[in-house]
């Protein structure tokens, strides 16, 4: 929290444009000042994180990292909500980065043309107060879940599968985290070119993260720590699954003892 | 498209009138064609259906946004006044760029950038009681994603009156709910307010990104479902949600015999 942008009061532009939010209860100038002195990872930018940083650009955090591989397919228009009709072909990460500028010039965007990989992980997170995983494959969720840990840092995790999504927030130290949920990766979570899935599956799971992450980052409300949401929109039937860390995961067990983390609150029975 | 998936030959004979898909489309909406349920005569369904949206704003903003990435053949977005700075944190189809601009002008750019094949038709006024039946005239479904009674009256007996769905959303704060009204078999939005709640004004209502989004993708999915037959729809079943702590709550609503709107219908 040390960028220069969150000692300055808001211009009278943000004053403006942010005016319908600084009227929640509870979230005021304040709120938005940490916003706009934060910085979030997304990992992947497609339905998930595409509407997870959209959110966040509207909402006005100061920057985004955005790390997504590979150019807008045709298939994934139906639900990229920042990919238009012509930008099929074009890398995903500058597509969406040119439509965060378009919606606010106030948040800093950095793209990043590759996936989250065991080489750039360590440096990725590094840059963010926060990590929203909107990746399909838990290869990548695992090594920003390691990561997450490593650095004390929460990650806020949102998936999909046709109707059916999830979002829950780790924090480090005081929730247990994607091993202790997933402690290998699902047997049927294989091939990721072919799940079923139409707009609103990924938005609402994207839309449910981005309002984690400014939970998180302001303090205001309630955040999903220790649940795990999840929603059908078929029937529109939702819960809240309550989930324990597991005493002898193998990541996060071992990483709050040997990175003890100022914040952290000993994991409750 | 897996041939368990495909809906039966039956289904689609007698949807023969629906208009077809191009291959791009077939490529476009390829994730969804496999979802359970919605099959490649769902997608015509869509693209053979059309949608009143009454305000595009942060609610109807991302109805139609959703809508139009799903394949929906033609829209209609009724929304007064222009693009202001404070729309800009709710306000998906608005740009900065667009700051001045009519509101629908400057939606209806947007979608015909998001998806080219839809027809949107613009209106530069609110819905009200003058112009609803109009606005209404060709729609499969209605919309209601506008902040005031006088309004959401207006859509309601307009979709009493010509017997179509109307999915009805609203919001406040982090607070919201949506249903699906289809008069005989669910109550009216006069049904479950007859009359407007006298603490209901909403023309400074604070609001958040992630609320608005959340519950107008669950409204944009309500139509989906009413159009293709996928899914259950929020029939007597009005979903409220407040954010703040993630809590969701499921509603039975009911009719009354003596609505003033839907009472003589049964």
């Amino acid at each position: 929290m040390s960028d220069p942008r969150a000692a300055g009061p808001l211009s009278d532009e943000e004053l403006e444009r942010y005016e319908r939010q600084l009227r929640l209860e509870g979230f005021g100038l304040g709120a938005q000042r940490r916003l706009r002195s934060s910085t979030a990872l997304v990992s992947r930018v497609g339905g998930v994180g595409g509407s997870a940083a959209m959110q966040l650009a509207r909402a006005g955090i100061g920057r985004l990292v955005l790390a997504h591989g590979g150019p807008v397919h045709r298939e994934y228009l139906n639900r990229m909500q920042l990919a238009m009709h012509e930008d099929v072909g074009r890398p995903c990460s500058e597509v969406v980065a040119e439509r965060l500028r378009a919606i606010n010039p106030h948040t800093e965007i950095v793209a990043v043309g590759e996936n989250v990989c065991e080489a750039n992980v360590a440096a990725l997170v590094e840059e963010a107060d926060v990590i929203v995983d909107g990746a399909p494959l838990f290869e990548e969720r695992y090594l920003m879940n390691a990561e997450s840990l490593a650095q004390g840092k929460p990650m806020i995790s949102g998936a999909m599968y046709a109707t059916d999504g999830y979002v829950t927030t780790f924090i480090p130290g005081q929730t247990g985290c994607l091993r202790c949920l997933f402690a290998d990766r699902p047997p049927d979570w294989t091939n990721i070119r072919v799940f079923p899935a139409i707009g609103p599956g990924p938005a609402i799971v994207g839309a449910m993260a981005a309002m984690e992450a400014i939970k998180l980052l302001t303090g205001f409300g309630t955040p999903l720590a220790g649940r795990l949401w999840t929603f059908d929109l078929a029937d529109n039937l939702t819960r809240a699954l309550r989930i324990e860390p597991s005493a002898d995961c193998p990541v996060c067990a071992t990483a709050v003892a040997d990175h003890p983390h100022p914040q952290a609150v000993p994991h409750p029975r | 498209m897996k041939a368990q998936l495909r809906p039966d030959a039956a289904d689609i004979a007698d949807h023969g009138g629906l208009p077809g898909l191009t291959p791009f489309e077939m490529s476009m909406y390829a994730r969804q064609i496999s979802l359970p349920g919605l099959g490649e005569v769902g997608q015509r369904r869509l693209k053979g259906a059309s949608v009143l949206v009454s305000r595009a704003g942060g609610l109807g903003g991302t109805v139609a946004l959703q809508l139009a990435k799903a394949g929906i053949g033609r829209l209609v977005l009724a929304h007064d006044g222009v693009v202001e700075a404070e729309n800009l944190n709710r306000m998906l189809l608005a740009m900065r760029a667009d700051l001045g601009r009519v509101r629908v002008e400057a939606f209806q750019e947007t979608l015909a950038m998001v998806n080219p094949s839809v027809e949107v038709v613009i209106e530069a006024n609110n819905a009200d009681s003058a112009n609803v039946l109009g606005l209404a005239a060709g729609a499969d479904v209605i919309v209601d994603a506008a902040p005031l009674f006088a309004e959401r009256y207006a859509l309601n007996e307009a979709a009493v009156a010509l017997r179509r769905p109307l999915v009805t959303a609203a919001m406040f704060g982090l607070e919201g709910y949506v249903t699906t009204v289809d008069v005989p078999g669910t109550p009216c939005l006069a049904c479950i307010y007859p009359t407007a709640p006298p603490d209901w004004d909403l023309r400074c209502f604070p609001v958040v990104l992630p609320s608005s989004a959340l519950l107008g993708t669950v409204a944009a999915m309500e139509v989906i479902k009413v159009l293709t037959g996928c899914g259950t729809p929020l029939h007597n079943t009005l979903l409220y949600c407040d954010l703040t702590e993630c809590s969701f709550r499921r509603l039975s609503v009911a009719r009354r015999a003596d609505c003033r709107v839907c009472g003589r219908n049964v």
